[in-house]
């Protein structure tokens, strides 16, 4: 019997600061923190930096299949269950005589990294978007230390009006912190031909803090339509948390307006800007029965 | 052993999972867009964790159950 995670896209971009990796060897950085944070020894497969194996397995986050000798589908799980997991494999293989408890394997789990500042800077409040594509462009020979993060509204991927969100990401795995005592990260942004963007540049907030790796975030009016990509380019100093280098760095970026179905959706409601609230299925029963004004467990158009 | 730690990290996978964003349209969807019953998976390469190629068909010759996952 073989197991395998396979790592996908993020689910959760942003979560415990996380970002979307841009290259093959970032994603197996990302591999690595799995490994370390949930001290697993269940081997990986990566999936392709175009995500082929989520898109032909189903496009689910933590789905699970039993393939069996010939390579073909016995069971499959959009949510991943333990408990049905192992009676369908008991159905197939046989019960296990003395079955390992969790206790006995010694799994040493790590938190994710502890970051050097954060909550510095305020987040952007905003409505739920949609994450559309980024592609890196060139970075000048050094590493994408900074994620751009894209996603637009409904307006402007279905009338080519509308706001356009871009999120300045430090890595975490590439260890890296904004450099405050120099000039504060700015961005540009070159449209193509019909398309116009408001502002079209914009300069992060001075921070007092001397360093921090808070998003940058900005908000942009886009009107018009193209096939070709808007380009961003953002500059800034970076240096390493070991301080061993402090640079100055030219990242770009390609942006289209193109819903991007591998971009997962960010948490609005952790940490200290909470944009949204999540609803706790009690919280939902209680909401529908205030609708019920008659008590007659219908809700009404008045 | 090994097995127990597979649950283990599915536990953990699920629980952190959002289970709650239009759970039935997305069930239906992903019944679609995946191989059916008795379809054999399909045929892609991928890569191991030290980069190296991985193509799925060698898989073939064992029972295999793969988990999809990410850090978050």
């Amino acid at each position: 019997m073989n197991f395998y995670y396979i790592y996908k896209a993020l689910a959760h971009p942003d979560l415990y600061t996380y970002t979307t990796p841009f290259t093959l060897e970032e994603r197996l950085l990302h591999i690595a923190e799995a490994k370390r944070t949930l001290g697993t020894r269940v081997p990986w497969i990566a999936d392709t930096m175009e995500n082929k194996l989520k898109h032909a397995l189903g496009d689910a986050s933590n789905s699970e299949f039993v393939i069996d000798s010939d390579g073909r589908v016995l069971i499959k799980r959009m949510w991943s269950n333990p408990e049905m997991l192992r009676s369908d494999l008991e159905h197939l293989v046989g019960q296990v005589e003395t079955p390992t408890q969790i206790e006995e394997l010694g799994l040493q789990t790590a938190p994710p990294p502890k970051q050097v500042t954060t909550g510095i800077v305020p987040r952007l409040s905003r409505s739920p978007m949609i994450p559309i594509r980024v592609e890196p462009a060139s970075s000048n020979n050094i590493p994408f230390y900074v994620k751009l993060r894209a996603e637009a509204n409904h307006n402007l991927l279905q009338k080519g009006k509308g706001e356009l969100y871009l999120g300045f990401y430090l890595d975490p795995l590439l260890k890296v912190h904004w450099n405050n005592l120099v000039a504060p990260p700015q961005f540009e942004l070159s449209t193509p031909e019909g398309v116009t963007a408001t502002p079209d540049r914009g300069i992060g907030p001075k921070v007092e803090k001397e360093s921090d790796v808070d998003p940058r975030e900005f908000l942009i009016e886009i009107n018009g339509r193209a096939n070709a990509p808007i380009n961003a380019t953002v500059r800034y100093f970076a240096c390493d948390d070991a301080e061993t280098f402090c640079i100055p760095a030219t990242q770009t970026y390609r942006i289209y307006l193109q819903r991007d179905i591998d971009g997962g959706r960010r948490f609005e409601n952790y940490g200290k800007n909470s944009e949204t609230t999540s609803v706790k299925p009690g919280q939902k029963i209680k909401q529908l029965r205030r609708l019920d004004t008659t008590g007659n467990r219908k809700i009404g158009s008045d | 052993m090994f097995l127990k730690m597979f649950f283990y990290f599915v536990l953990l996978s699920t629980l952190t999972s959002t289970a709650t964003l239009g759970q039935g349209n997305r069930e239906q969807i992903f019944l679609q867009a995946s191989p059916s019953i008795g379809d054999p998976i399909p045929e892609l390469v991928a890569f191991d964790e030290n980069g190296n190629s991985f193509d799925l068909a060698s898989l073939r010759g064992n029972y295999t159950v793969l988990v999809f996952g990410c850090l978050t």
